[in-house]
């Protein structure tokens, strides 16, 4: 009994210790500043009988608006940044458009089974002829969307098919007919040039710099969301396209028996026959994709990932930023969200010939699923969203919008370049030297995904790496951190939790930059005397963050010191800041917000079930789509979250019953 | 007619087996154009002639009229207007397909003539289509 109040009274020793140091800095009471400071998301008029449901956006060269709907209308937009846009049907009667392309005075969209080029013969500003490029198998699973078509620099196309899904084992893609499940080149003359596999859901094709990039969406084998650059013969790594390598025109050569014996892919079948849905085994020996690669040299590991329920849950459209369009991130690219209805951000660089770099959050907020994004002549975005036969958070399933820059440069990291024993951060703004010197202000860990059959992968093999020393470039804008510990083809997760801007000691909007170090690049180490290896106690957040909205993840930073405080005496009733940080790490809050509607139901209408706390914590393991049926997305197993945890999340769920 | 299969071959002869691929594997579709009423005629490649396709409502309400133009024909091509136990003519280019309540009216094969011929365990009306043909389903 006596050993208690020792811990207790040190407990709060530590804890007024923490919270002098909260206070004591000459800081001005600043709010961290965040995305909606500077990029505004305006809404988009469309007239009441337009249904948007965005499949395609493209840009004309007189600065109209192409759409293309998943209804199958494409529609003109003239003076579309205007308070009075005019809206006019173009075409209709087409199956499902996932993509719009302009060549040559044209308008190009990819239906489910065909490549249509749209022309108006007798210039009434309606399309009159239909002609098919060319048309591709189906088999009429719902789910054999077909995306594109992105104009290659040759004049052709690129156009890409989602796999379809078992009828019994109803999670496990499947290509029924050439070429679900592939990367394909369309000629104008109609011919159809198989290019790459591997794809699962390649819902977002992106020609950059001439070069064809893709996302997909994080499901069985893919264990999370990436952009990947595709050249021809690549195999990304989903098994089902495998199916035609023999065919004589593929240019993968790998098979599927092949693949199969290197990576098993658990068609396991209970006593009565039926085949078993693969579930994440959480003790097992696994295999990831780096693993993959060292054995079957055709597979090609993403440019960049986007970790799994941090960066988005169904990637989607890839673009650049053209030059002098929002300011320091011009010549970066974008990539759109359908579940967290948000954007990233990517910086790309090459090392030893191969694409690697950073990603960041960059918008969230938007009102349905981000699927397509082009760039109005002035310099903002318009953003085409839908999701229907899928979750996303936002208040609308389908969407126009805009976003619009106010000039105004907020203080983030710019980009993140490898370095032979590190990292080199540019920022935006220069940095206050006191804190960008600080070690403590840094922390770096790396991880990676499982390769396995289930749907979608835990974050694996972390590690911690330690910052050895930082050099702070003499203007402020770099700071170049040495890092141990570094792991090729592993993403590095570098938060910034403690630098500050220089003139109003703004914390970085967005802290957190994941970079994938597919190769560490050649060339001089700093030198110890280079470099300063100070650690100092952690800078505060002076804003100790409002329970921000869950779906936003950007700015609210807790620091090292506050979580600690946090962990103390557990007898307490749980509080949101208490939990707060399990539901960012076990990413809960890629589709739970506390009181909206997201990818997932509320936590305030979880609680209304008045589950009790062991009924909680089995359904985070095992969840059960039934007792959800108007939300369409499944909620995947997380077995993954320590029993603590899933305790003290369940808990703090169970306090919010009325 | 009234049943779902395609209207073209290439024949080498008018007596050779109709073809019996329901797939018809040398069939390139090529997309539709619209008339000023937002009609489709169809276009398509079939054995590497350019087709095109347009059925209209007759043009005084009567029935329905397709029209079909082939073009960089290689062979001989033939339409299958009709199959059926019994197929009647009854003058004018009028065909009564096995005592139905509609007609098979040829209006325009530029100069060819119809075949009734076995085929399939039934009749078959076929005629070959040089250049074009214009038939009309009447009620």
């Amino acid at each position: 009994m006596k050993n208690i109040l020792l811990p207790m009274v040190l407990k709060k020793v530590l804890l007024s210790l923490s919270l002098s140091i909260i206070v004591a800095p000459p800081l001005m009471a600043q709010e961290a500043a965040k995305e909606e400071d500077f990029f505004r998301i305006a809404r988009m008029s469309v007239p009441e009988n337009v249904i948007l449901e965005v499949g395609g956006l493209v840009t004309l060269p007189n600065g109209d608006l192409g759409i293309s709907t998943r209804r199958g209308d494409v529609y003109i937009v003239e003076n579309p940044t205007s308070a009075r846009p005019f809206y006019r049907k173009f075409a209709s009667g087409l199956h499902e458009i996932l993509g719009l392309e302009y060549k040559d005075g044209n308008l190009y969209c990819a239906q489910r089974g065909e490549l249509t080029k749209l022309v108006d013969t007798d210039n009434d500003g309606r399309a009159d002829l239909y002609e098919t490029v060319a048309s591709w198998p189906i088999s009429g699973h719902y789910h054999e969307y077909s995306f594109g078509p992105k104009a290659a620099p040759d004049g052709a196309f690129f156009v890409s098919g989602n796999v379809a899904f078992g009828n019994e084992e109803w999670w496990r893609g499947e290509s029924r007919v050439p070429w679900r499940g592939w990367i394909f080149k369309v000629a104008q003359n109609g011919q159809i040039e198989p290019w790459a596999t591997g794809v699962r859901s390649p819902a977002g094709l992106g020609m950059i710099d001439g070069e064809l990039f893709y996302t997909d969406n994080q499901g069985d084998w893919i264990g999370s969301g990436a952009v990947w650059h595709v050249k021809k013969g690549a195999f990304m790594g989903h098994p089902a396209g495998l199916r035609w390598s023999g065919l004589p025109n593929s240019p993968v050569k790998l098979t599927t028996a092949e693949l199969y014996a290197l990576a098993n892919p658990r068609q396991e079948r209970n006593a009565q026959g039926r085949a078993i849905k693969p579930e994440n085994v959480v003790d097992e020996k696994f295999v990831t994709l780096i693993d993959m690669k060292k054995n079957i040299p055709a597979f090609t590991l993403p440019a960049v990932w986007l970790p799994h329920a941090i960066l988005g849950i169904s990637n989607s459209e890839i673009i650049k930023i053209p030059e002098g369009v929002f300011g320091p991130f011009s010549g970066q690219l974008l990539v759109g969200d359908q579940g967290q209805s948000k954007i990233m951000r990517v910086f790309m660089e090459k090392v030893k010939g191969e694409f690697q770099g950073a990603a960041w959050d960059f918008r969230s907020g938007f009102q349905s699923g981000v699927l397509r994004m082009s760039w109005a002549k002035d310099g903002s975005l318009f953003v085409g969203e839908t999701d229907r036969g899928w979750g996303s958070a936002g208040d609308a399933s389908m969407g126009l919008q805009r976003l619009v820059w106010n000039n105004q440069v907020p203080f983030e990291m710019r980009a993140v370049r490898a370095m032979p024993d590190g990292f080199e951060i540019e920022f935006t703004k220069p940095v206050d030297k006191k804190t960008a010197n600080n070690l403590s202000s840094y922390e770096v860990e790396s991880f990676t995904y499982k390769y396995h059959p289930v749907y979608g992968s835990p974050p694996v093999n972390t590690k911690n790496c330690v910052v050895k020393g930082v050099k702070v470039s003499a203007d402020g804008m770099k700071a170049r951190i040495v890092v141990n510990n570094l792991r090729e083809n592993y993403i590095h997760a570098i938060k910034l939790e403690g630098v500050r801007e220089l003139d109003n000691s703004y914390s970085l909007v967005h802290p957190t930059a994941y970079y994938t170090l597919n190769n560490i690049p050649k060339g001089a180490k700093l030198a110890q005397g280079e470099m300063s290896t100070k650690r100092l106690p952690a800078t505060q957040n002076t804003a100790a963050g409002k329970p921000a909205l869950a779906s936003k993840g950007s700015s609210d930073a807790t620091t090292t010191t506050a979580s600690a405080a946090a962990k103390k005496p557990a007898a307490l009733k749980p509080t949101f800041a208490s939990v707060k940080p399990l539901l960012l790490k076990n990413t809960c809050v890629a589709c739970h917000n506390e009181l909206k509607r997201q990818v997932g139901p509320a936590y305030a209408e979880i609680a209304k079930r008045k589950y009790s706390i062991n009924q909680i914590v089995r359904l985070i393991y095992n969840p059960n789509k039934a007792n959800w049926p108007e939300y369409e997305t499944e909620m995947p197993p997380m077995p993954q979250v320590p029993k603590a945890e899933a305790q003290k999340i369940a808990a703090w769920i169970k306090s919010l019953e009325k | 007619f009234g049943k779902p299969v395609f209207t073209l071959a290439k024949l080498s002869s008018v007596d050779a087996p109709w073809v019996a691929d329901s797939a018809v594997t040398d069939f390139v579709p090529k997309g539709y154009q619209l008339d000023k009423s937002g009609v489709p005629t169809f276009r398509y490649f079939l054995g590497g002639a350019w087709v095109e396709d347009a059925v209209r409502v007759s043009n005084n309400g009567e029935g329905v009229t397709r029209e079909i133009s082939i073009k960089d024909a290689t062979g001989n091509y033939f339409a299958r207007l009709a199959e059926g136990s019994a197929i009647e003519e009854g003058g004018n280019g009028l065909y009564l397909v096995d005592g139905k309540s509609f007609y098979l009216r040829i209006e325009d094969a530029g100069g060819a003539k119809p075949v009734i011929r076995d085929g399939n365990g039934s009749k078959m009306l076929l005629i070959p289509v040089q250049q074009k043909l214009r038939y009309s389903i009447i009620f």
